[in-house]
């Protein structure tokens, strides 16, 4: 498992504490739960730097998960909104629950919002695919090997096949495609993330996949 | 070009590997500041009173509308 991957399990295993979390035998930190409670309570009570707190906690999370969903140059300022959003709506937050839990769900449905601003106003640019890509989907689905994508080049190529995949389809199935099957979360941690049902998730997962799967024959067959 | 079973989820086990190696983005320096400048500018968030306040003025108004009414009775 590579380290990278390996890090992304366990930020994930911090953003998610579902009833499974409890067979994979994570436990959650009671002592820094009560003192994310004790800064909000701060903080609704008038002292707005203590929030400087928060966000000096949580920032590598919240980073982890808009990095996800965004290209590099639209992190830092969808980041910045997951902050005064979590901020604007503090009073909101149950404090039975788990911090890290509602300020991530409110970093994806802040993705989400801003794939959606975007596809309203027809502002994500789709580039054109080179014959290149192409090649790298017929070379991918005939190649018996499994490490098709080791080199450098064709990395670069799978990444720009992905982005153009992804800005083809809507915001949600954009979203449950990421979550679902590029992140590997389960039906429920999505459908919690997004605040959807767990069924309207599985169908737009399923209807999503079943898009990419049509994009590519048409490629395949354009060509 | 057929597209079958095993080459689709050959191709998403691809995408998924080129989206799990993604360059990670640090925070910028500054990046925190800018935040807490834009927050401060923000309302202050309605605190836990919000709803007892809400109920009670509408406790108080029924109140004084009941009394309103024994008045010019």
């Amino acid at each position: 498992m590579s380290s990278s991957r390996l890090t992304g399990n366990i930020l994930r295993s911090q953003v998610i504490t579902l009833p499974n979390d409890n067979r994979r035998g994570i436990m959650k930190n009671p002592a820094s739960e009560a003192s994310d409670l004790e800064i909000i309570a701060q903080v609704l009570h008038g002292e707005v730097n203590a929030f400087a707190c928060l966000i000096e906690r949580h920032k590598k999370l919240v980073f982890h998960i808009v990095n996800n969903h965004m290209a590099a140059q639209f992190v830092e300022e969808t980041a910045h909104d997951v902050f005064v959003r979590a901020y604007r709506s503090l009073n909101h937050f149950s404090n039975k629950g788990d911090f890290k839990n509602w300020l991530s769900s409110i970093a994806v449905r802040t993705c989400y919002d801003f794939w959606r601003k975007k596809y309203r106003s027809r502002e994500v640019p789709i580039s054109a695919l080179s014959d290149q890509h192409v090649d790298w989907l017929e070379r991918t689905v005939t190649d018996e090997s499994e490490a098709c994508h080791a080199d450098g080049h064709r990395q670069l190529e799978a990444r720009e096949m992905l982005a153009w995949m992804l800005a083809k389809l809507s915001p949600a199935d954009r979203m449950v495609l990421e979550l679902v099957y590029l992140q590997e979360y389960s039906c429920g941690e999505a459908a919690q993330l997004l605040g959807w049902s767990v069924a309207n998730v599985k169908i737009r997962s399923f209807r999503a996949r079943a898009k990419l799967k049509i994009l590519c024959k048409d490629l395949l067959r354009d060509h | 070009m057929k597209l079958s079973k095993e080459a689709l989820s050959k191709i998403f086990n691809t995408f998924r590997g080129v989206h799990q190696n993604k360059d990670k983005v640090e925070p910028s320096a500054g990046w925190q500041s800018r935040v807490m400048d834009d927050i401060r500018q923000q309302p202050p968030p309605a605190g836990r009173c919000f709803r007892p306040v809400l109920w009670g003025t509408l406790f108080v108004l029924f109140i004084g509308l009941l009394c309103l009414y024994f008045l010019m009775r």
